[in-house]
């Protein structure tokens, strides 16, 4: 475990050309994901902390160091922040030794101190036999091992990463997300990254900060960001894709349309007014073959199937009531259940799964 | 071209400096493996650029000492031979600047760096004797100088005299630039007195110098012009006298310049050009010599 | 024929490597800096690409001569600059200026802006990567520039006549020989001078060529 992580903090308001970027967050963890749809400003953020590009507005802190204030005027340059940067295709130095790349960032003096870093990152990273290749000459999965260790290098206080995945093909992701997972324990670094997968945000960090279009949605805890998000735009970005408009709330009974939800714990006093919304994740819904007669539990038409190879994707509707359901079910599940879609079924949803948008 | 001993001097200096950069590069790479590769990119330009302060050094042998002579364009074969005869009676290697008066003129108030200023004209002389670029006592008349219709052989021009002009079209008619070459001057006035003006001035072509004018018609590009007779020795052109009346003589002035180093080799020079054998040489080149040889 | 030769190679070189530092400096400047100020320097670089030659020569002549103040101060310094071999540098120097700048500056725009962001996060300052990853990174593309300055200064003629004169073994470089020559009727020894300098020219030409096709063949990464 890392004793003290630095806690990062950034408030940050930017313009680029036709782009507004706001965001807020604080994060004190090991690994810190910022998630969000392509083109939601996601690497921005990042090369804003690393000191790239310049917000109008904003503060950015790294434990007791202020990287970035507006208005004290306040800017260090890229070189001054103590940070650890790996873009998206790792930009390495075409022209120099995979030991001269990761030496690049180590205080040349003294150079038996040089060296000896050099070494022990070339070690670390399994690279020693690759010491005096080019980068050329690399797969892409060493290709990205010898960025890691050009980037922890100079031991930087954070270790921001660009879509650290995306480059590589499906085979060594897997692999590699647990290298990933590894480098705070292992290198005594928290890791900010960016991705655009929900799966690699969820599988490699512990807080998320969801970015869309710009805007800053939410800040947290993981868990926490996934079953309760704020807004039902956070709640689709997170996979949270059924968005239920409710009509009355008596105790913990909400009327959707013609049906009678039954939610626990009951909303609070606040929350019970006429338009509530409602969140249900795909995969906290069950598809069954006959009426289970429980709470929630409501007669489907499967209308589409979409395969994923391990799991399903089925789109349900209820009789006369919209909008339409989406289930995430095992595919050794749906097999059994003999499913198709015209086929009619049954679903029950756990009333605790029921998330009301504050 | 280079001398065999000088290329010999020049392949061992760059074998010392490939030996001296290669040290440099293993010195480099055995401090810090980072530097080697950075270092080799550097050593091609630092290599590229080497040889160009050894050019300086191969060369400061031409800068002796010497005289340097700015000369009317016309003196072009004149002055060549005179310069050999100097250098051969004194020692002094002679070197000339060959360009229309006016152009050397403009170059002596800019600086330029010569010891002896020879014009076609008297006037350029005297305004820089104003202006304080010439020695005063310098100053002298060293010749006069004639000039001729020149006509290209192969133009198939059958002109016997300058007034044939009137009868005869020419396509184009070289004279040297009247502003500028003093010469082109005469010739313009030689043609104004001519009556023949009008008729030709739309088909003239200004040499830079009366050396281009000359050239034009050497090369066949145009079949006739007025040409200053020094530069027609043993000139395979057809060469018709033109009537003295029509202009006066050009002043031949020469005069050395203020800001030389060298004026003893200078009035040295001076001398030569009024003795017998320079005038001699003067008159071998069609000519008039203030002095008779 | 071998004096205007070494000259015009002295000169060449000289004023290639002027050119070298001052366009490899502005390429940088220009390629990171912006601003109007900026874009009026670059125009000011690129003049004498557009300008005949004597309107440059005329002008070099009014800064350097000793009847402007300029040309006062430095002959005070013991530099002369006008109808010296000096002089020469200077007026292809300026010539051969906007060659290597735009080849070094197009060379330096097209490494990706990741590797320089990057080398900046390792903590290295501007020019310490300009001199590490920027320069060997373009150097195929710098060092043509400086070939194509050279073939450029070998070649200058028209702001040289005018600054530096035509002074045999002082001044007369090969491209002011030839038109010497020319003028003085001097046929053979224009046609000898004319085959070197063409012969030069060709052989600069070819490896200008070969350096800029090995940029484009170079394997691009994604």
């Amino acid at each position: 475990m890392i004793n003290t992580p630095h806690k990062l903090a950034v408030t940050i308001d930017l313009m680029i050309e036709n782009f507004h970027l706001q965001a807020n967050f604080q994060a004190q963890d090991e690994i810190i994901a910022i998630f969000g749809p392509s083109g939601a400003g996601k690497s921005t953020i990042l090369r804003a902390i690393a000191g790239l590009v310049t917000p109008q507005q904003g503060i950015i802190r790294l434990g007791e160091q202020t990287l970035f204030n507006a208005q004290q005027k306040i800017n260090l340059p890229p070189q001054k922040r103590n940070l650890g940067y790996v873009p998206q295709n790792y930009a390495l130095f075409p022209h120099l030794s995979v030991a001269e790349n990761i030496a690049y960032g180590v205080p040349r003096h003294p150079r038996h101190a040089n060296r000896q870093r050099t070494r022990e990152l070339l070690e670390l990273m399994q690279l020693t036999a690759f010491a005096n290749r080019r980068p050329d000459e690399l797969s892409g999965g060493q290709q990205q091992r010898v960025a890691l260790a050009r980037a922890l290098a100079p031991q930087p206080a954070i270790l921001l990463m660009d879509e650290p995945l995306a480059a590589l093909e499906d085979s060594l992701r897997q692999k590699l997300r647990a290298e990933l997972r590894a480098i705070p324990q292992r290198f005594h670094v928290p890791v900010l990254l960016v991705t655009h997968s929900l799966s690699e945000a969820n599988s490699l960090a512990s807080q998320l900060v969801i970015l869309d279009q710009g805007q800053m949605c939410q800040a947290g805890p993981k868990d926490e960001i996934m079953q309760r998000p704020i807004t039902p735009a956070a709640a689709r970005i997170v996979g949270m894709s059924n968005i239920l408009p409710i009509h009355a709330v008596r105790e913990n009974f909400l009327q959707w349309g013609e049906y009678r939800l039954t939610v626990s714990p009951a909303p609070q006093q606040e929350q019970a007014h006429a338009a509530l919304v409602v969140g249900i994740r795909p995969e906290a819904i069950r598809l069954l073959n006959a009426d289970p007669a429980r709470t929630n539990s409501f007669p489907v038409q499967l209308l589409d199937d979409e395969d994923f190879g391990h799991e399903h994707r089925l789109t349900v509707r209820i009789p006369q009531q919209q909008p339409d359901l989406e289930i995430r079910i095992p595919a050794p599940e749906l097999t059994r259940l003999g499913l198709r879609p015209g086929d009619k079924g049954y679903i029950q949803i756990d009333p605790a799964s029921i998330h009301i948008f504050p | 071209m280079l001398s065999l001993g000088a290329i010999d001097m020049i392949r061992r200096k760059q074998k010392s400096l490939s030996a001296i950069t290669q040290r440099l590069e293993v010195s480099l790479s055995r401090r810090a493996k980072i530097s080697s590769s950075v270092a080799r990119y550097w050593l091609v330009f630092v290599l590229l650029f080497l040889w160009a302060p050894m050019l300086v050094a191969c060369q400061t042998a031409s800068e002796r000492q010497e005289l340097t002579i700015a000369a009317a364009a016309s003196l072009n074969t004149t002055f060549s031979e005179i310069g050999d005869a100097f250098t051969k009676e004194s020692g002094i290697p002679v070197t000339f600047s060959f360009a229309a008066t006016g152009t050397l003129s403009e170059q002596i108030r800019n600086g330029a760096p010569f010891d002896i200023f020879a014009a076609a004209d008297t006037a350029h002389i005297t305004n820089l004797f104003v202006e304080g670029y010439i020695i005063p006592e310098s100053r002298a008349v060293f010749a006069h100088g004639l000039v001729s219709l020149v006509i290209a052989p192969d133009s198939g021009l059958q002109l016997k005299s300058l007034n044939d002009l009137k009868n005869i079209a020419v396509e184009r008619f070289t004279i040297a630039n009247p502003k500028i070459a003093p010469y082109g001057a005469a010739a313009q006035t030689i043609v104004e007195n001519a009556g023949l003006w009008t008729q030709i001035e739309e088909h003239l072509v200004f040499g830079e110098s009366v050396r281009q004018s000359l050239q034009y018609i050497d090369s066949g590009e145009i079949p006739a012009g007025i040409i200053p007779n020094s530069l027609l020795l043993d000139s395979p052109l057809i060469i018709i006298p033109i009537d003295s009346a029509l202009y006066d003589p050009v002043e031949h002035g020469i005069g050395i310049i203020a800001d030389s180093h060298h004026t003893a080799e200078a009035e040295q020079f001076l001398n030569f050009l009024f003795s017998p054998q320079g005038q001699a040489i003067l008159a071998n080149h069609g000519l008039i010599p203030v002095a008779d040889p | 024929m071998t004096l205007p030769l070494l000259l015009s190679l002295r000169v060449a070189a000289l004023s290639a490597l002027i050119a070298a530092i001052f366009g490899i400096a502005l390429a940088f400047l220009l390629a990171n800096k912006q601003g109007v100020l900026w874009h009026l320097l670059d125009g000011l670089i690129h003049l004498p690409m557009v300008l005949p030659p004597t309107v440059l020569g005329y002008y070099l002549l009014i800064a350097l001569s000793q009847r402007s103040p300029l040309g006062a101060w430095l002959s005070n310094l013991g530099i002369h600059l006008t109808f010296t071999w000096q002089g020469a540098v200077v007026a292809a120097s300026v010539v051969a200026l906007p060659l290597v700048t735009q080849s070094a500056r197009a060379a330096i725009e097209s490494i990706p802006a990741d590797l320089l962001h990057v080398a900046s996060t390792l903590g290295r300052a501007p020019f310490a990567i300009f001199l590490t990853i920027t320069l060997p990174l373009a150097w195929r593309g710098v060092l043509a520039g400086v070939v194509m300055a050279f073939a450029r200064a070998l070649g200058e003629f028209g702001a040289t006549l005018m600054i530096a004169g035509n002074i045999p073994g002082r001044t007369q470089t090969l491209p002011i020989a030839i038109y010497d020559a020319v003028q003085a009727g001097e046929a053979a020894r224009a046609n000898q001078l004319s085959l070197l300098l063409t012969g030069a020219a060709i052989v600069l030409l070819v490896s200008i060529r070969l350096l800029t096709n090995r940029i484009a063949s170079r394997p691009q990464r994604s």
